[in-house]
């Protein structure tokens, strides 16, 4: 399959499948907003990604079933995204919400721009040598080479004998592996190292086009101030290398990158929307998905995420005093200390 | 209880390494405090990152931590910390009030102070774009170049139903079953995925500037690897292998390919 073929499959699964499965968590909502279809899209996906990655490693089912059940979920949410959007002409009104706001054009939007782009311009065009993708990515080839979940060792090609603990709650790379056979049988590395960082990159500016549009509301250009000085932020993020931009710009395929990159961020957002303020565009599952999908990406998710939200439920319980957040916001929590849980039992 | 906070510390320093970020968030709270302490996104920032670093720098929260998460990662939590979007937004506060306290001429002052923001940001940390990070490489995969060209090499020599099984120094390691999966490896990047002493041996060997032969085809031969790749050794070295078994059967750069021949 030429490999346009394959890079229009990638902007499918990578693009357009999230932001319809996203749609269906909007339907109480007013208003669709792309960017939060596309957000609360990735969640549900990567949450569900989790759940049926540890199902199969668990019954010991080849990676061929798990790349159908998520292909079939992927096309049933585009279906399913499509008629919610259809059903509430919300294509229509996102057109005509288009149409009335004027774009104006100013120096920040256009500096912030220019710089987003010229960022994602060299994470496709230059490599990062990291030797962590002999397990990340290697985790990947070596399960579509042998057509198992998580039992070979990508370190060797030997079978593990034993259970890789600190990596198999986290198996980001069985996603890898799985859209990067439903791209046309891909190269893992080039989905990697080539497709993965834009998109990525792309979506963690989505989720600080959040915040800039929550902070900024009535000023357009101080958004697009907020989205340069971000860019700049991130930008100049080389002075460690355990920073948070560092890891973002350098290697986001990595799931802990993505992690401290797009999905922290994100998780911030929505325990801001959720937990403490009175009124957000977030339906609580988001914060659910959200927490789960953490999971998925890293082992460090499963601590980090209940640990920013147990922050934000200190803040809404002092500021709030609703018992009814609380006890919402621990339910979330949930996935993550069950599978923190799971870690200490099998470790 | 010294050594812990001594600990947790060092990892705050490790942290931030070269750059000047964290003095930088200092600022941007007292900026926030004298200006724009009324706005609630504000009190919620600062609320956040007071709670976050109270838990970071009390020993028995730390303690907690680093007994889930490992110590040697504890730099870890500190990506709780929205920096991003903690700078961004007071950049963009004090850039917006420049824009509507002057009366005239605000445009240009909101032009002064946004370059003074990036001029600022730019001093205190530090480009990723740099030659540590990015390179160039001539393959869609994005290995290392001498990776492709050693698994084409080896590919090419393969045998039918041969299963090939390669010991590379530690660089070349990390890198050669991501790019060719059909391989095996007795070890990979620093040694791991080693499941016997003699494949440590093996790696130990392999990554040093002077191996020595005799432990390395002992090594091999009872890893059953019949592949092996390091620096090109001296004449007299090459013609040991030979004698052992081993056939140069190509050179990339600075290493040299070597298969076992069929006893």
């Amino acid at each position: 399959m030429g490999l346009m073929i394959k890079m229009i499959l990638a902007a499918f699964w990578l693009l357009v499948v999230p932001a319809a499965a996203g749609a269906p968590f909007f339907q109480k909502k007013e208003i669709y907003s792309v960017r939060n279809c596309f957000l609360t899209g990735y969640a549900f996906l990567f949450a569900v990604m989790e759940v049926l990655t540890l199902l199969m490693i668990w019954l010991g089912l080849p990676l061929h079933i798990l790349t159908v059940c998520y292909g079939s979920l992927g096309i049933i949410m585009v279906w399913w995204g499509m008629w919610c959007l259809l059903k509430k002409d919300a294509i229509d009104a996102y057109m005509g919400r288009l149409k009335k706001g004027k774009i104006r054009l100013s120096i920040p939007m256009i500096l912030a721009l220019a710089l987003i782009l010229l960022q994602m311009y060299v994470v496709v065009r230059y490599a990062h040598m990291d030797a962590d993708d002999s397990f990340y990515v290697g985790t990947a080839v070596t399960d579509i080479h042998t057509d198992t979940i998580f039992s070979i060792s990508p370190y060797t090609g030997y079978a593990y004998t034993k259970i890789p603990s600190r990596y198999i709650l986290s198996p980001f790379p069985v996603f890898l592996a799985v859209v990067s056979q439903l791209c046309g049988e891909l190269h893992p590395a080039i989905m990697a190292h080539t497709v993965f960082p834009p998109v990525f990159l792309l979506t963690g500016y989505a989720v600080l086009w959040g915040y800039g549009k929550k902070w900024f509301q009535d000023n357009e250009k101080s958004r697009w101030i907020f989205m340069l000085l971000s860019a700049v932020v991130i930008w100049f993020s080389g002075y460690s290398v355990y920073s948070s931009g560092n890891f973002q710009m350098v290697r986001i395929w990595q799931g802990k990158a993505l992690l401290t990159g797009v999905f922290l961020p994100f998780l911030f957002f929505l325990c801001m929307e959720l937990l403490v303020d009175k009124k957000g565009e977030y339906p609580w599952i988001s914060l659910f998905l959200t927490e789960l999908a953490c999971c998925l990406l890293s082992s460090m998710g499963i601590i980090l995420a209940p640990v920013l939200t147990g922050i934000f439920l200190l803040i809404s319980l002092y500021k709030q005093r609703d018992l009814r957040r609380l006890l919402y916001g621990v339910i979330c929590c949930l996935p993550p200390v069950a599978l923190g849980c799971i870690y200490f039992f099998i470790q | 209880m010294k050594e812990m906070i001594k600990g947790i510390l060092d990892t705050w320093i490790l942290f931030w390494g070269s750059g000047y970020y964290q003095y930088l968030i200092l600022l941007a709270v007292l900026l926030l405090l004298l200006f724009f302490r009324k706005r609630k996104e504000t009190r919620l920032l600062i609320a956040y990152s007071v709670l976050l670093l109270v838990l970071f720098f009390f020993p028995l929260s730390a303690g907690i931590i680093q007994k889930c998460i490992g110590s040697d990662v504890y730099w870890r939590v500190l990506w709780l910390l929205p920096v991003t979007v903690l700078l961004a937004y007071t950049g963009t506060a004090l850039a917006e009030r420049a824009g509507l306290k002057a009366r005239k001429g605000g445009h240009k002052l909101q032009g002064l102070v946004l370059i003074l923001l990036i001029g600022v940001i730019g001093i205190s940390g530090k480009s990723v774009w740099s030659e540590d990070n990015y390179v160039q490489v001539h393959n869609y995969q994005k290995v290392p170049d001498e990776v492709t060209q050693v698994c084409n090499l080896i590919s090419d020599q393969q045998e039918e139903e041969e299963e090939v099984c390669v010991a590379a120094d530690d660089y070349l390691a990390a890198y050669i079953r991501v790019y060719q999966p059909s391989f095996y490896m007795p070890y990979s990047r620093a040694g791991k995925g080693s499941q016997h002493y003699s494949s440590m041996r093996l790696y130990q060997e392999l990554s040093s500037p002077d191996p020595d032969l005799k432990r390395v085809v002992k090594a091999v031969r009872k890893l059953g690897c019949n592949y092996l790749v390091f620096a090109l050794p001296s004449q007299e070295k090459q013609e040991y292998l030979e004698g052992k078994g081993y056939r140069l059967i190509g050179t990339v750069n600075q290493y040299g390919v070597f298969k076992q021949e069929h006893l």
